[in-house]
């Protein structure tokens, strides 16, 4: 066993290199360039910068050499810099990459944590009801209203529930985290980001439920087929306890696995929802950063979510060994 | 061959009415299970008290898309005490599906019990007295009753027939604890070791703590055996328990059922399609053909006296050690469509000694012996003409 999660670690960090240099050359070749746009500001407020100035702008950045060895200089360079806990200095903010994640991941990984548990919550029940009444009145229902949930854009379904619930009827504030007129402690400002990221999470959750209560049903679906359900039956067990612990406990294989796989996901912030409602989490400052050539935070963030999904499928193997008495690992 | 009247092809408009007729009757056999029942409702008497099961014109439908397939039609045997009732038939002839009916296990909702009576002589635990219940009255919420506790069943795949993520121990003292009232985990742990060594397994203990992925096809058999004797059922279905195995594993099973059946106070309902089988545990045959009985008799009736021509095919067909010819005699010709069958005897078109009769209505059961029955218009001739 831990010989097994040793090797696959060891397997990690070889993926990650790869990763990490694959996205050091496609940032590198981004049409962006952060220390043009910069120039093009201080050009605009009427003062001009000399060539000289320039050059040394890139040479200090680490941008000077465009040329494929100059890229691959630079991509060592970061890597160096790396494995001494270095992530590098983000350009836009001027303060380490770590910190600026770990600032702005509080707010999305509680967003993703809430709309996940709730995800799955409300999901697997459906999924159940739907797959034991197959064809029948309640199935149709859910499937018809978690394939609206599947099919409406982020974007559209945010900016509606935002323009209902925000702004006819006022029950919810529009966007941000907290409201700024008043200045609140304690209980009352955690019921202010209660009220700011009710709609949000209430986004999430309805657009993600779809996949998850399909994944349910066709799981559920097969496993009521199977051979062992009749036997469960014919034992004499009543249909809800066939249904709660021999299926389900069966269902359960395939939910528990993909569980693990969502943990990059819990980190990695929702970029559009996040831009909807105006919230200062990751991935808005990703797309942010993205947008202005701020090449050490994309590469930060993209790293972190690199090494995230090569734990959380690692996980999802050693979870399948919990959950299935079947699979051993070696 | 009955191509002619198959159409193959059915219009939309077909389809609509099928499914409007199958969606009606299917909610009004449905409503009909789940309702409310008091005892009274399907309490009733046998025909023969020395019949622990007595089946009696069951028709158990499947209603597809295609039409409504009549997988059992009509079809009635009985199961004495302490017996071993042996049912042959080639596949789909609707000998399983019978036993589901028995257990209540058809599919739903596309496959309905919808007519016949399934007499059942229940032990009532409580007052020690036996009384008489009609499964196919019973509502589905009476069904746990009698499942596991009074009947049991083995079923046709051991491999998949066991769940996986449980141990074999934890399986086993589910039925005790379904079952029995005040059964503690220790009493449940020791019926199910009990068990355990009677269907033969070498270390019990180490059996219980296994899951069934880690025990071969045969001990896995020898578990479900051991699973469904647990509450002392009055009835065992075994539904083609040696199919699944290898010919050794085969014979170590059928000697384990055959050994139960002197340990045990109940009867057999052994369904199969191998008649080498039959005849060395049945007491009794059923042979089934298309979804209907078309001859039954004792065993010694049926190995050394069979009356139907089908019966008599299926003799013919079973290989022998020291038959000579190189090829297998085989029954020319299929069954019959399931969803458009004929009105005349089923095996007509593939009858050798098919007369001019046959092409009438299906034949009627004739009795030929006190035990021995069949349905084919070469013997109710005889008696119409004697009388």
């Amino acid at each position: 066993m831990l010989k097994y999660i040793i090797k696959r670690l060891v397997f990690a960090v070889l993926i990650l290199l790869g990763v990490s240099m694959i996205i050091y050359f496609l940032v590198r070749l981004m049409p962006v360039d952060f220390i043009q746009d910069k120039i093009n500001a201080i050009n605009q407020g009427g003062a001009t910068v000399s060539e000289e100035t320039v050059n040394a702008m890139y040479e200090m950045y680490g941008l000077g050499d465009n040329s494929f060895m100059g890229i691959l200089g630079g991509y060592f360079k970061w890597l160096g810099a790396l494995f001494t806990f270095d992530l590098g200095t983000s350009f836009v903010y001027g303060i380490p990459v770590a910190q600026v994640i770990f600032e702005h991941m509080g707010i999305s990984f509680a967003i993703a944590l809430i709309a996940t548990v709730f995800e799955f919550m409300i999901a697997i029940p459906l999924g159940i009801t739907a797959a034991t009444h197959q064809y029948g009145f309640r199935d149709y229902v859910v499937t018809i209203l978690v394939m609206i949930g599947i099919s409406l854009p982020s974007f559209f379904f945010g900016n509606m529930l935002k323009d209902f619930f925000a702004l006819k009827l006022g029950w919810f504030p529009p966007s941000g985290l907290v409201d700024a007129t008043v200045t609140n402690t304690g209980l009352s400002l955690l019921w202010d980001y209660v009220k700011h990221m009710f709609i949000p999470i209430l986004t999430i959750i309805i657009l993600s439920i779809g996949a998850r209560m399909r994944m349910t049903r066709t799981n559920m679906l097969e496993v009521m087929n199977s051979d062992y359900i009749r036997t469960a039956r014919a034992k004499g067990l009543r249909e809800r306890a066939v249904i709660n612990k021999h299926a389900f406990r069966n269902t359960l294989i395939p939910l528990v696995t993909s569980l693990a796989g969502l943990l990059p996901s819990l980190f990695s912030g929702a970029i559009i929802t996040e831009q909807v409602f105006d919230l200062p989490g990751i991935g808005n400052i990703a797309l942010d950063a993205m947008n202005r050539g701020d090449i050490p935070f994309i590469m930060g963030y993209n790293m972190f979510l690199a090494v995230l999904s090569v734990l959380g499928i690692l996980l999802a193997d050693l979870m399948y060994a919990v959950v299935d008495p079947r699979v051993k690992i070696e | 061959m009955a191509e002619k009247k198959n159409k193959g092809y059915l219009s939309g408009r077909e389809i609509r009415a099928i499914a409007k007729a199958n969606a009606k009757e299917i909610k009004r056999l449905e409503a009909y299970k789940n309702r409310k029942a008091d005892e009274s409702e399907f309490i009733t008497e046998m025909k023969n008290d020395a019949n622990i099961l007595e089946i009696d014109g069951l028709h158990t439908y499947f209603f597809t898309e295609q039409g409504v397939v009549k997988a059992v039609n009509g079809v009635s045997y009985e199961v004495p005490k302490n017996a071993t009732v042996g049912v042959v038939g080639e596949s789909g002839c609707g000998k399983s599906v019978t036993s589901m009916s028995v257990m209540r296990l058809i599919q739903g909702p596309q496959g309905q019990i919808c007519e016949g009576s399934i007499r059942f002589k229940f032990h009532d635990d409580e007052t020690g007295e036996d009384k008489v219940y009609d499964i196919a009255k019973m509502p589905q919420s009476e069904i746990y009753r009698l499942r596991g506790k009074q009947i049991s069943m083995i079923f046709q795949e051991p491999m998949t027939s066991l769940n996986p993520v449980f141990t074999i121990g934890e399986q086993l003292d589910e039925v005790t604890f379904i079952h029995t009232k005040g059964a503690t985990k220790e009493s449940a742990k020791a019926r199910s070791l009990e068990m355990l060594e009677l269907v033969g397994i070498a270390m019990p203990e180490r059996v219980y703590k296994s899951f069934p992925h880690e025990l071969s096809g045969g001990m896995r058999q020898r578990v479900m055996i051991a699973m469904s004797l647990i509450c002392n059922p009055r009835l065992i279905i075994a539904d083609e328990p040696t199919t699944a195995l290898d010919v050794t594993i085969q014979a170590q099973i059928l000697d384990l059922l055959r050994d139960l059946k002197t340990k045990i106070d109940g009867s057999i309902l052994l369904i199969t399609h191998d008649l080498g089988v039959i005849a060395e545990m049945a007491d009794y045959v059923v042979v089934m053909y298309a979804g209907r009985v078309i001859e039954r008799g004792t065993a010694d009736e049926i190995f050394h006296d069979p009356r139907h021509p089908y019966t008599k095919g299926l003799q013919k067909s079973k290989p022998t050690l020291d038959s000579d010819g190189e090829t297998l005699f085989n029954i020319p010709g299929n069954v019959p469509n399931p969803v458009n069958m004929p009105n005349h005897c089923y095996f007509k078109e593939r009858c050798h000694e098919c007369r001019a009769c046959c092409s009438g209505e299906y034949p009627k059961m004739v009795q030929v012996s006190p035990t021995h029955f069949v349905a084919c218009h070469l013997y109710s001739e005889e008696v119409s003409d004697n009388g």
